[in-house]
């Protein structure tokens, strides 16, 4: 993104809009820093602009990488969502993304408010990888974007790209969970961003309540709020 | 995305949200279902959510109420391939809503976010079963970095975080001037989550808390 200089009065209404405070009012124009913006597109599509002043440039790769995370709108084409997102767990009564005997984890980096660079990223995947108890998805935008979803390595070009968020998906037994829980604890004290956490399991036999004690005897609080599949997609997997 | 999951508040502030989010499984319901088809399912589930009573409508790949100039906009624009969503400020409306998704039948993933409990009792006096759970376990990490907790209850119903701190910050000085009641703030806020999950309500009455107006 970036502010026509001619066009823009100064006025700085656009400034608060910013999700990553990108956005300031320097010689009576309003200036986007182009190294702190992930390219979400909020500014111009919020219209607070009334000289239409803020604009969107072509963006090519390595930049590009921050839309796809970033803004809502960008379709990634191999997972076919808008967004940064997958499925995960909204269509596993369809997919069976998630099978009994495993979970899978959602680490999502920046979020929220920090925003995080796919170095800070790449920091917490070799973390995740070195331990050989993860298993990136691979249907995700992050992984594909890794050089190698086993190390967690990213590729050089796009290291200091900065997105809102970056989510890392993964599986892990059941039987695992509680060692890798103590691991985002380990990456939690390291990392110089922020991540939200989510656990996804099958509610067959019981194992959501299985899984929800692992979580609250390795040490985690479990929100009381989260999100059910209510089972009404078709065809129903077969486990 | 969990964009409707890491929702922040007590579960006194929490009990008037719930966001129901449709979309097809890709791979498998746009391989099964003619794409006209998908639409139609996809927009019938927010009718079905407008009869119910919620409170507002969005589209995750086009637009919110707002963005789209109101419920008939989210609706002409949803086509195969949409992830939409309903919003419920009350438990007995979203329990009459997911008897009518029962009862339809559209056959594509459907998944409520709130509280645990109440959605256990929203499922037993549906008749529905829950399929798969997803635990949020929290923010981690450089935690500093982030704003007063009544400011985060706002920011995180919109995943996707584009309702920014300084906006938020920006909507309360002008609630504390008069310039803006509580219940104007939180539609305004939620302009820029353009999936339409940002529970306007909701907002208003966090609003309420930090700056004891109306």
């Amino acid at each position: 993104m970036y502010i026509d200089q001619e066009a823009c009065v100064g006025c700085g209404l656009c400034v608060p809009y910013c999700p990553v405070g990108a956005i300031s009012v320097s010689g009576r124009k309003a200036v986007i820093d182009a190294d702190a913006c992930v390219e979400c597109s909020c500014c111009r599509r919020s219209r607070v602009c009334r000289k239409d002043a803020i604009c969107q440039e072509e963006l090519k790769m390595p930049r590009a990488v921050r839309s796809v995370m970033s803004d809502v709108f960008t379709i990634f084409e191999d997972t076919g969502v808008s967004g940064r997102g997958t499925e995960e767990m909204k269509t596993n009564e369809v997919t069976g993304r998630f099978k009994p005997g495993w979970v899978g984890m959602a680490l999502e980096a920046g979020r929220p408010i920090a925003a995080a660079t796919f170095r800070q990223v790449q920091e917490i995947a070799v973390a995740l990888a070195g331990t050989g108890l993860v298993e990136f998805e691979t249907c995700n935008p992050i992984t594909q974007m890794m050089k190698d979803n086993r190390t967690g390595y990213f590729r050089e070009d796009i290291l200091d790209e900065r997105v809102y968020s970056a989510i890392l998906e993964f599986s892990v037994p059941v039987e695992r969970l509680a060692e890798v829980l103590a691991l985002c604890k380990e990456i939690a004290a390291k990392t110089s961003t922020v991540f939200s956490l989510d656990v996804s399991s099958v509610t067959l036999g019981g194992q959501d309540q299985a899984v929800r004690e692992i979580m609250e005897g390795a040490g985690f609080s479990v929100r009381p709020n989260g999100k059910v599949n209510l089972g009404l997609g078709r065809p129903l997997h077969q486990f | 995305m969990s964009h409707t999951l890491h929702r922040r508040g007590s579960v006194e502030s929490l009990k008037d949200d719930i966001v129901f989010l449709m979309m097809p499984a890709h791979r498998y319901n746009d391989v099964d279902v003619p794409q006209a088809e998908l639409g139609a399912r996809l927009r019938r589930f927010m009718e079905l959510g407008m009869e119910k009573g919620c409170i507002c409508i969005g589209n995750a790949s086009t637009g919110n109420e707002y963005t789209l100039g109101g419920e008939q906009g989210v609706l002409d624009s949803t086509v195969e391939g949409a992830t939409v969503h309903c919003v419920f400020d009350d438990q007995d409306k979203a329990i009459e809503f997911m008897k009518a998704l029962k009862e339809e039948d559209l056959g594509l993933s459907v998944v409520v976010s709130g509280l645990f409990d109440m959605l256990g009792e929203c499922c037993r006096k549906s008749g529905l079963t829950p399929h798969t759970v997803e635990y949020s376990l929290g923010v981690w990490g450089s935690t500093s970095q982030l704003p007063p907790e009544p400011v985060l209850e706002i920011n995180t119903m919109c995943g996707h975080g584009m309702v920014s701190v300084g906006r938020i910050q920006d909507v309360i000085d002008k609630i504390q001037k008069g310039r803006m009641t509580c219940e104007e703030g939180g539609r305004e806020l939620g302009k820029t989550c353009t999936c339409g999950i940002f529970n306007w309500k909701r907002a208003g009455e966090i609003l309420q808390r930090i700056t004891g107006a109306t």
